[in-house]
């Protein structure tokens, strides 16, 4: 019988759904509560889109709502319940919330269930195509819903992009033809590169352009703190907090580009990098002897044997798990964490670390601007000769064995060929030796899931140069996909009408069979298959 | 070593087949099933598959 239904990110049970249990460990309760808060948040973006009203607080409610969801990020019912209440009092106030939630259930709500409850069991079920173009949409939100959050943290916000929430969930409570549907997406997509670029100018303008950094995966003897997640500001605030006190402070998984940032790296007690992706956290924090801060997705069901050293923060909860929320003017008090580490002590010793592949030292901070000034000298590299081909292999990491294709895909790119890389699927490439074109190392870390939009600016910089399309460029995207920030990308390079991509480890779960014929046929997205076979294609 | 499975726990998501296929598979009511020897050459992806279990389902001896 089924308990729940996800199928929202690519380990979905069977390649189709989680239904008994998540399996990234979210239980039936934690689901059938995200489902509430989702339909929840869709009235209220109805409710507000109707009366054709923006006002900053329920986007930012619709924001961190739908950031609340993503995979790996909240396993906490107490904590939902909290979104829930507020969101509902928030479509109370619009006065007429029974008609907009009837008008929900009439359109997708489940014809055996009452109340509420059809619509939550009605959002995923149904007439598969709409079911499938609807959670494309719904994943695209909750992936631009961080960014959003990001950028807001550093005081930055776009109108457009406050008003596109309300837009877009509005829209998942009405009823679309395919090609309306196929509209919407792309229109997203457009405003999720706003998003994107707005981000950008948030943490540039905040922590400067990022350049070049080597950083080393051992981690010195004594007190120190791994940070995870995304959000830099959280990195800056225990930067400040623990400068002086002798603790260190070590990245781990989508934090590593922190180490490119002017304004970050600048603060010595920032060491290195500790560990690799996500998904290795359980054995990779294990006996660790030192607190952990998650300040985003990527968070696993916690083991007990470092159960005592998780804080997270912002949006991210786990039942149990020490918090540390912001006060009134977003100031976070780290010095529970700071006083843990040095408690704990750190390690003995210097203890040294390796990549997935064994190397010893990763880089990163090959940020937009460092790319583009070196514009000249790469454009003089392709005319040479010396530049056959671009890829950019990035995006998430994951469990799944079928993604060493990333690995051996890297390995066998020919030498005069460029890697571009960004998010943590970086971890299956970062530390290999592939050797260096000119000045140049052959892979270049852009920096997290977001810099995409960096990525973008240098194609179509670089479509600028040799007057030519972006499709006409030696270049090739290679993708690896997890969560749902990865679906607002895919969406934004598809509405910038770029073709040819190559997506793996599987193709999502939620796109239907028809759905995805559509998107192979307007924009010849591929499956990934074999390392071998899919660089024989694009390099014919 | 012996490998088990079980199927209170399993949730049927097909991480230990993906991983080893060679000793375990995916039954027809979407439970995973031990039905191939784990020998010294497959055990590393054995133990991936028992790391990897989302729900410790999979035990060793």
């Amino acid at each position: 019988m089924e308990k729940m239904f996800c199928f929202q990110c690519e380990q979905t049970a069977k390649g189709t759904g989680c239904t008994i249990s998540g399996v990234c460990g979210k239980q039936p309760d934690v689901a059938h509560d995200q489902d509430v808060l989702t339909c929840e948040m869709i009235a209220l973006a109805k409710g507000l889109h109707d009366k054709n009203k923006v006002c900053e607080e329920c986007v930012d409610l619709l924001c961190d709502g739908l950031f609340t969801t993503i995979t790996n990020v909240n396993f906490d019912t107490n904590r939902l319940a909290q979104s829930i209440s507020a969101v509902k009092a928030k479509k109370d106030s619009l006065g007429d919330c029974c008609a907009i939630m009837a008008k929900i259930i009439s359109l997708f709500g489940a014809k055996d269930k009452d109340g509420d409850e059809a619509a939550t069991h009605g959002l995923f079920h149904g007439d598969p195509n709409t079911v499938s173009l609807r959670s494309t949409l719904l994943f695209g939100l909750r992936g631009m819903a961080a960014y959003a959050h990001h950028a807001r943290v550093l005081g930055k916000r776009d109108p457009d992009v406050d008003a596109w929430f309300i837009k877009g969930m509005a829209a998942l409570a009405e009823d679309h033809s395919v090609d309306e549907w196929v509209t919407l997406l792309m229109e997203f997509g457009g405003v999720n590169l706003k998003c994107m670029a707005l981000l950008d100018a948030a943490n540039t303008g905040a922590y400067g352009d990022p350049v070049p950094t080597q950083v080393p995966l051992t981690i010195e003897k004594g007190p120190f703190i791994v940070v995870t997640g995304h959000d830099l500001h959280d990195l800056k605030m225990l930067l400040e907090q623990s400068a002086g006190k002798g603790v260190n402070i070590y990245t781990h998984s989508e934090m590593l580009p922190a180490h490119g940032y002017p304004e970050l790296k600048k603060f010595a007690h920032l060491k290195g990098n500790f560990g690799t992706a996500w998904q290795n956290q359980h054995k990779e924090f294990e006996d660790i002897p030192a607190p952990i801060l998650f300040t985003t997705n990527c968070l696993m069901p916690v083991k007990s044997s470092y159960s005592d050293r998780v804080y997270t923060t912002s949006v991210v909860a786990y039942p149990e798990m020490k918090h540390i929320a912001a006060d009134a003017a977003g100031h976070k008090d780290f010095h529970a964490l700071i006083e843990q580490a040095i408690k704990l002590g750190g390690y003995a010793e210097d203890r040294h670390l390796a990549g997935v592949n064994g190397g010893t030292v990763v880089t990163t901070g090959f940020g937009r601007k460092t790319v583009l000034d070196n514009a000249p000298a790469i454009i003089d590299a392709v005319k040479a000769g010396a530049i056959k081909h671009f890829f950019l292999v990035g995006g998430c990491d994951g469990a799944k064995p079928g993604r060493n294709y990333y690995t051996d895909f890297v390995k066998q790119t020919p030498l005069n060929t460029i890697v571009l890389t960004l998010a943590c699927g970086k971890y299956r490439i970062n530390d290999l030796d592939v050797g260096t074109i000119g000045a140049f190392p052959r892979i270049l870390d852009m920096g997290q899931c977001n810099d995409a939009y960096g990525a973008i600016q240098v194609a179509l910089a670089l479509a600028g140069a040799f007057n030519c399309g972006v499709n006409d460029l030696p270049l090739t995207l290679v993708l690896s996909w997890y969560e749902q920030k990865a679906v607002c990308i895919l969406l934004t390079l598809l509405s910038l009408g770029l073709k040819n991509i190559y997506i793996g480890p599987s193709i999502p779960a939620f796109f239907s069979k028809d759905v995805l014929n559509v998107l192979v046929e307007k924009f010849d997205l591929h499956p990934i298959s074999t390392p071998e076979e899919d660089l024989k294609a694009i390099l014919k | 070593m012996q490998t088990f499975i079980d199927k209170d726990l399993c949730i049927g998501c097909g991480v230990c087949a993906d991983s080893c296929p060679e000793v375990f598979r995916m039954t027809d009511d979407d439970h995973a099933e031990v039905y191939g020897t784990t020998t010294e050459e497959n055990s590393d992806l054995v133990r991936e598959a028992v790391e990897n279990c989302p729900t410790d389902a999979i035990t060793t001896e």
